[in-house]
């Protein structure tokens, strides 16, 4: 899976690129953010403005990567759509991530 | 009373098509937020199925019959797969209730049973004639914990 990326300071911001976070790009969403964790980045904020659903299998996936920064990186999530943010509330992940409007408004949260 | 079946091999890249054509379903009924709630179930379902009973094989049958009846929807994923382990419904209800702060607890798997019955009113499994048979239903009327 490519992720388009943007570097902000210390933020990378990432655009999967899919309209559905599911069990079948779960996987390589998983591997291609690890990737970006290896490579050093610790804060990143992910583009869900044009993610239309998102099941377990994807959430899983971002779990991961909030584990694999750990409490010294984290992880911001900006555009999250109506179905899509009621499944983050479902499952209680709106705990897990720091939730943002817009992009604007997550990389400042992420560079302090 | 309406009703219809979808039936897909067990492959992955098939599961948006039920998953989408069953909120398309519900969408008569529910509002759209509930809806894709269903869509959510049935994903998670048919997931279930390919990963678990199915082991990830492709190239088996499933099928997710849902029937509208007034205001409530019932849905019955079936499959010919391995049988799912005794009491794993009960055992996955707290699944969810995991401590946000503490990245240790936090789940990377097995949320989609409690999604389930999370969202739907009623969640029932049985194994009838060597087939899994799940069988989910909510009411446009019926309190759900995922309701919008």
């Amino acid at each position: 899976m490519e992720l388009s990326t943007e570097e902000v300071g210390r933020v990378i911001v990432v655009d999967p690129g899919v309209k559905r976070i599911d069990a079948t790009v779960a996987v390589s969403l998983k591997s291609a953010l690890a990737d970006l964790v290896k490579a050093g980045h610790a804060h990143i904020a992910i583009d869900l403005g044009n993610v239309e659903f998102i099941d377990s299998s994807g959430l899983g996936s971002l779990a991961a990567v909030r584990k694999q920064v750990g409490k010294s990186g984290e992880i911001a999530l900006f555009g999250v759509q109506g179905t899509v943010k009621n499944m983050f509330k479902l499952t209680r992940m709106d705990k897990v991530f720091k939730i943002f409007h817009s992009k604007a408004e997550a990389i400042p949260a992420l560079s302090s | 009373m309406a009703r219809t079946t979808l039936t897909i091999n067990s492959d992955l890249e098939n599961v948006p098509l039920v998953g989408v054509s069953v909120r398309a379903i519900a969408a008569m009924t529910f509002d759209l937020d509930t809806a894709a709630m269903i869509e959510l179930c049935v994903v998670e379902a048919v997931n279930n199925v390919i990963k678990h009973a199915y082991s990830g094989e492709g190239g088996h049958c499933l099928t997710v019959e849902v029937t509208l009846r007034n205001d409530h929807i019932t849905i019955v994923v079936t499959d010919s797969g391995r049988a799912m382990q005794d009491g794993i419904l009960e055992s996955r209800q707290d699944a969810l209730d995991y401590d946000a702060d503490d990245l240790d607890s936090i789940p990377e798997g097995g949320m989609g049973l409690a999604i389930i019955q999370s969202v739907m009113a009623r969640v029932e499994y049985s194994r009838e004639n060597g087939l899994n048979v799940l069988s989910m239903s909510l009411g446009a009327n019926t309190p759900s914990d995922a309701a919008p």
